[in-house]
């Protein structure tokens, strides 16, 4: 009984491997060294899931005929536990590896992104770091006027959105797209529009000059607050690549229930 | 000992199967503008064709029409059209960006299958804010 059981559960467990290993099969074409790799294990865990089967098997079939002979039932046992506990072993490593910590299971290629703020110029003096008060800046012709960025150009350093808003809005989702794939359209379909409609330098006055959860105000394209007030990474008072990676990062520790325009 | 092995392989695959859930899921509400575009009609090949005429010429993002009221972008890495009203008037600028659409030879459908959203300027969202005003950042006519 105990082994049909078990017997059971095996060929689950091989036909979910196949299963595994035919999805990634339908994904072989310019398949990088860390795909291969995985393609790799899910084949070997198959592999592995049709030895011990088998091995199970011929355990049953020696011990169904051994009539009786306690040597015979002995190697039969020994037989079916070491398929067991290979089993686990295949199976138990990836689950506990996976359960600790999920990036310890994920192969991936080494790819150095570009990072956004690297070939932006410098923010100019009195911008990043000076505070939550006015941050000044770059008005890039007049672009950031007092209407637009009425606590001055702290999001736009490079000029990109007087460039062209188009092609600045284009990079800020390919932005998003790079650090938070899962929720790259929320933030821009939903959140961005609603929190600030693209303005990397808008910010919010609140009454009285308090705000929840941000008591210096919001600021930038999510409204986040100045000087970590809510969170460490609460830096919405700079250039607009380092504002989405901020926000990023509170959505992580906090959740969406952070933003007034996440629903 | 097998039998325990067993149970505690199975304690963890809940365990992750729960993590996964609480984790990186994307929303699926369909409040959501992002989930309403999924669901947007396909544009007929030769619209298609139309779309690439109206758009290869920017060789990129870029704005396509702009007045006083209204700006139209086209945004390649969203695949979108995206229409910036910037007049508290917004029901009119709405038909002004859609009867430019219907200029270049696109349909209602062909609008909904683009897509084309709307978004409000961050003044008039502010001016307009309180009103009870709803706005809906897709054209009316799209059932989606």
């Amino acid at each position: 009984m105990f082994l049909t059981a078990l017997a059971v559960k095996m060929i689950n467990l091989f036909l979910v491997s196949l299963v595994l290993a035919a999805e990634e099969e339908e994904k072989t074409i310019g398949l990088t060294l860390a795909e291969k790799v995985n393609n790799f294990y899910n084949w070997a865990l198959a592999i592995g899931a049709i030895a011990a089967l088998g091995i199970i098997v011929f355990g049953g079939i020696l011990y169904i005929t051994s009539t009786g002979s306690p040597g015979r039932l002995r190697e039969a046992r020994a037989w079916i536990t070491a398929a067991l506990v290979g089993l686990i072993i295949l199976f138990g490593s990836f689950l506990i590896l996976k359960t600790l910590n999920p990036k310890l299971t994920k192969l991936e290629d080494i790819v150095l992104p570009i990072n956004p703020e690297a070939v932006m110029p410098e923010p100019p003096v009195g911008g990043v770091g000076a505070g939550c008060g006015y941050q000044g800046g770059n008005t890039c012709n007049g672009y950031w006027n007092s209407s637009r960025a009425p606590k001055g150009n702290f999001g736009d350093p490079g000029c990109e959105f007087e460039f062209s808003e188009a092609v600045a809005k284009d990079k800020l989702y390919a932005h998003l797209q790079l650090i938070d794939p899962a929720y790259a359209d929320h933030w821009f379909y939903t959140v961005i529009p609603c929190e600030s409609s693209y303005n990397p330098n808008e910010y919010f006055r609140c009454g009285g000059g308090n705000c929840t959860p941000q008591p210096t105000g919001a600021w930038g394209l999510f409204q986040t607050g100045c000087q970590g007030s809510a969170h460490p990474n609460d830096y919405g008072n700079v250039p607009w690549p380092a504002q989405a990676n901020n926000a990023v990062r509170i959505r992580q520790d906090r959740g969406g229930a952070y933003w007034g325009c996440w629903n | 000992m097998v039998v325990l092995a067993i149970a505690l392989l199975v304690y963890l695959a809940i365990k992750l199967v729960q993590r996964e859930k609480e984790g990186e899921e994307p929303l699926d509400d369909e409040r959501f503008l992002e989930n309403r575009i999924k669901n947007k009609p396909v544009l007929s090949p030769a619209k298609e064709e139309l779309k690439r005429d109206l758009t290869e010429p920017l060789g990129g993002p870029g704005t396509l029409y702009e007045t006083t009221d209204i700006r139209i972008d086209w945004l390649p890495s969203v695949n979108l059209f995206q229409v910036e009203i910037k007049t508290i008037d917004i029901f009119t600028a709405k038909g002004v960006a859609i009867d430019w659409f219907k200029t270049k030879g696109f349909a209602e459908e062909d609008i909904c299958a683009l897509p084309v959203m709307f978004y409000l300027n961050w003044e008039v969202a502010q001016e307009l804010e309180g009103s009870g005003l709803i706005f809906d950042p897709l054209p009316d006519f799209c059932q989606y």
